[in-house]
């Protein structure tokens, strides 16, 4: 897995690519936390459509992130256009807890 | 803890892998079992939900039947006629003390660690049938069931290429 950092006016954009299952949830976890509370970040973007692969481990690495940015009073969005992992997100009901768009133009505006 | 028990199926090809329960291996067991399931000519979707599937059982053994121990998990799949494909996923770690419990939607022993609980949902979601056998000390066996919708091409001659089945 790799990812892609981008800071556009107090929104961080980050652009998640390869396979996202428990090895890498544990390998990026801190790096993302690390990025998510630096002060010039009011909100964050996670863009999951790149993922080939991810899994119920994928699922808790963003609600993860997710409660990171909660705790200090962040907002964090999903943009996902993969249909596989769109499924996946419903079967574990993330929806509920997390808004996701289909394009990054979307979770900007 | 010994596989599930024996399925009276014909069994057109089979294999068996054994690997340390290392968080690394997840990645190569989900790709050995898709390339494993690709003679049957799946289409993009089966197959990720079947490396899905496994993906989740291979986590649960290392997370939770070893937890910070190495064990050894074994991955067996086979192929039955009619694109029946199995897959058995058997570790000898702490074992489940409620199966029915653990396979609820959010039950998770792991809420610190960002479990999402989800694991058993997602087989259950992605594969057409999933057991779960466990005992405490010993083990735990899942074993998946997913037929593969038959297309025109090479998946046919599997069948063929078999016509008396093989003796497992």
């Amino acid at each position: 897995m790799d990812f892609e950092a981008i800071m556009m006016e107090g929104t961080l954009i980050l652009k998640m690519k390869g396979e996202l299952d428990q090895y890498n949830a544990d390998r990026y976890r801190l790096r993302f936390d690390m990025k998510i509370v630096s002060p010039e970040v009011q909100k964050v973007v996670i863009d999951i459509s790149e993922l080939t692969f991810m899994d119920s481990s994928g699922v808790g690495f963003l609600v993860g992130r997710f409660k990171t940015a909660r705790a200090f009073a962040k907002e964090l969005v999903l943009v996902c256009s993969s249909s596989y992992i769109n499924r996946l997100l419903s079967t574990c009901g993330i929806e509920k807890l997390i808004k996701k768009y289909t394009t990054i133009d979307e979770a900007l505006s | 803890m010994k596989g599930c028990e024996e399925f009276t199926m014909r069994v057109l090809n089979y294999m068996e892998l054994k690997i340390p329960s290392k968080s690394q291996n997840e990645a190569f067991a989900r790709v050995a079992v898709a390339a494993f399931v690709a003679q049957l000519d799946p289409t993009l979707d089966e197959v990720t939900e079947i490396k899905t599937a496994v993906s989740e059982a291979v986590t649960n053994s290392i997370i939770h039947a070893y937890e910070d121990k190495i064990g050894e998990i074994i991955i067996k799949g086979k192929i039955y006629e009619n694109f029946v494909v199995e897959i058995e996923v058997i570790d000898f770690g702490k074992g489940i003390e409620d199966v029915e419990l653990a396979r609820q939607p959010l039950f998770t022993t792991k809420p610190d660690e960002e479990r999402s609980g989800m694991g058993f949902t997602v087989m259950e979601t992605f594969m057409d049938k999933v057991e779960v056998t466990s005992e405490v000390g010993k083990g735990t066996c899942v074993r998946m069931f997913k037929a593969i919708k038959k297309r025109k091409s090479e998946g046919v001659e599997i069948e063929q290429s078999f016509p008396g089945g093989i003796d497992k």
